[in-house]
């Protein structure tokens, strides 16, 4: 079981990782976007399409199983204090085998999205520039599959009675907000 | 039998919400039953399949990085602790003047960053041990930096406003304006609340000036310009029309990098923490998101959306009416729940309404961020009186906090009154800037 959790750890960990260079890179290609049209009258072509398309992407979803892992999603607590201790582990288990659910349908649905996009091999004109869009579609089916496997595994471990792999509560200060 | 299912979906919401299922996710999966029992598999499939990347690819979206990227380094780099100290030294001579300096603070804050936790946090741990060491009652001084707090989220950057202005397709730099005449009033009406418990009760209030002895102007005025340059940059560029709202973001947060590497307050540690906490926060609340999106999809086709659209109508409920009624359903949501899902959840029912009754979305965005930032002070659920609690817990126990904040809830509920009745009080600068 160690293993898993260290690899657990190590996927959803690799892939913020390259969400955190996304927003870097957003950063840094805006801002030179910004200043290039200001001052050299030449902005960068295609940025706003990039932006949208690619780091919006990459930030939005290859995050989710590690946000999912930490527990930083929001949830509303009022009525957990009410529940006793055991009525608490089965909820939870039960919570984590919905999310897990839910993200199973996602994963699917936008596999299919997925696939139409690269079989057409989907792009946007910007200007006179051909920008493919079809990789961004592919990293859905991917964030949301590792994060239904994350889900998965709480569930398991609710269940053997283990500790689970980050305990709530755990979020980050913006992510409450 | 689909408007059963619409009701049917929404009860079910309720009680995933209530086990705990993340805010997205039980928005998901009633959306993708919901249209399933309706429709069949294939309409359920087509709402979850395109949603997540169409509302996610979005360039209005895109400022949401790039302001918690500026407002995580302004917090974590501390570029702002200079602020204080300026307010402290032009307010040394106002009764309650080191109170009112904690809120002048926290709107400066306010306008670096878009989250009141992290004003309330930031100015907290600043203002509350010198208001305690001045005299100032425990519960007093944090309760007025647990309201101080929520003035992050009002005046601009604002994520709230962003994801509001992105959801009901109306401008982003419209409502940031509002934003600002709110966030003011909101300072000034604290501002009124300090003054007159200066006057009334020096129990609470002492009357002893400020010591700013060991305070020297230049040194003051060195330490707060950069951020002042920046702020004038970031909303001149905003709204004068030269930056999109997500360029001003970029602007915003690089020039926070730089003037904390300037400052030597730059760490590999601070920049690290600044992307990652941006990063887990547009996880958790772009997915929220997707699921509000899909909600709206279920409820229109089920009719549930139109139904309480007709109620409206047919109780003929009026301006004054509906926004009481409006009112009192955020005060109930804000006690349970944080201001993201409250209104993400509720948008998809509200916003049909709205639209029927002609009523004008961005002052209705400006003010709905007002009520909801009023749910961040009121117990059971009080983000920033819990974040208070952590920065300062050795002065006042959480009761104290919420006691202390109460006077501060008072202030609020009389300008949401004056908000509702005056609607031009907050559409005053966008109309002027149109």
């Amino acid at each position: 079981m160690p293993a898993i959790d260290i690899a657990m750890r190590r996927i959803t960990g690799g892939l913020a990782l390259l969400g955190a260079a996304g927003v870097i890179l957003m950063l840094v290609h805006v801002t030179a976007y910004v200043v290039m049209r200001h001052f050299a009258s030449a902005p960068i072509p295609a940025t706003i399409e990039i932006v949208s398309y690619y780091y919006m992407i990459v930030i939005a979803f290859l995050p989710i199983a590690w946000a999912e892992r930490r527990g930083d999603m929001i949830t509303v607590d009022v009525f957990r204090h009410l529940m006793p201790q055991v009525v608490k582990r089965w909820v939870d288990i039960l919570v984590a085998l919905i999310t897990c659910a839910a993200y199973v349908a996602l994963t699917w649905t936008t596999w299919l999205v997925a696939m139409r996009e690269f079989g057409a091999r989907s792009f946007v004109i910007s200007l006179n520039l051909a920008l493919p869009i079809w990789p961004g579609y592919c990293a859905l089916p991917a964030a949301f599959a590792l994060a239904a496997l994350v889900s998965l595994y709480r569930a398991a471990n609710g269940a053997l009675g283990r500790e689970p792999l980050a305990s709530r509560g755990g979020a980050a200060m913006g992510a409450l907000e | 039998m689909n408007l059963a299912a619409g009701l049917v979906g929404l009860a079910v919401l309720l009680l995933l919400l209530a086990l705990q299922v993340p805010v997205a996710i039980a928005m998901i999966i009633v959306a993708f039953g919901g249209v399933w029992i309706m429709f069949g598999l294939q309409p359920a499939i087509g709402v979850l399949a395109n949603t997540p990347y169409d509302f996610v690819a979005s360039w209005t979206l895109s400022a949401v990085p790039m302001f918690l990227l500026m407002g995580f380094v302004a917090y974590h780099a501390g570029l702002t602790a200079g602020l204080f100290d300026a307010a402290k030294l032009a307010l040394r001579k106002v009764p309650g003047g080191l109170g009112i300096a904690a809120i002048f603070a926290c709107s400066g804050f306010a306008a670096v960053c878009g989250s009141s936790l992290a004003t309330a946090a930031s100015m907290g741990r600043i203002a509350i041990p010198e208001m305690i060491k001045a005299g100032y009652r425990p519960s007093f001084a944090t309760g007025a930096l647990a309201a101080g707090g929520t003035i992050g989220a009002l005046i601009p950057p604002s994520i709230l406003m962003i994801i509001y202005g992105v959801f009901a397709e109306t401008s982003v730099t419209q409502v940031f304006l509002g934003g600002i005449s709110v966030g003011i009033l909101t300072a000034i009406s604290y501002t009124a609340v300090i003054l007159i418990v200066a006057a009334f009760r020096k129990d609470i209030v002492p009357a002893t000036p400020i010591g700013v002895e060991n305070l020297n102007a230049r040194s003051v005025v060195r330490a707060v310009w950069p951020v002042l340059v920046l702020i004038m940059l970031v909303f001149g560029g905003l709204f004068s029309g030269k930056f999109t709202a997500t360029e001003a973001g970029a602007i915003g947060a690089a020039g926070a990098i730089l003037i904390s590497i300037v400052t030597g307050r730059m760490s590999w540690h601070v920049f690290g923490q600044s992307v990652l906490e941006t990063l887990s926060t547009c996880a958790s609340l772009f997915i929220i998101g997707v699921g509000a999106v899909m909600l709206t999809k279920f409820l229109g086709l089920s009719g549930v959306a139109g139904l309480i659209g007709g109620a409206v109508n047919d109780f003929e409920l009026g301006y004054f009416e509906l926004m009481l009624l409006i009112v009192v359903i955020y005060l109930i949501l804000g006690m349970f729940m944080e201001p993201f899902g409250a209104m993400l959840v509720t948008l998809p029912v509200l916003l049909p309404v709205l639209h029927a009754q002609n009523i004008d979305l961005v002052w209705f965005g400006v003010f709905l961020v007002k009520l909801l930032e009023v749910g961040m002070i009121t117990p059971p659920l009080g983000m920033n009186v819990f974040v208070i609690r952590n920065v300062a817990g050795q002065y006042a126990s959480l009761t104290d906090i919420f006691r202390g904040v109460a006077i501060f809830i008072a202030a609020d509920i009389v300008l949401i009154i004056l908000l509702i009745a005056a609607p031009e009080l907050s559409l005053f600068l966008p109309r002027l800037m149109q």
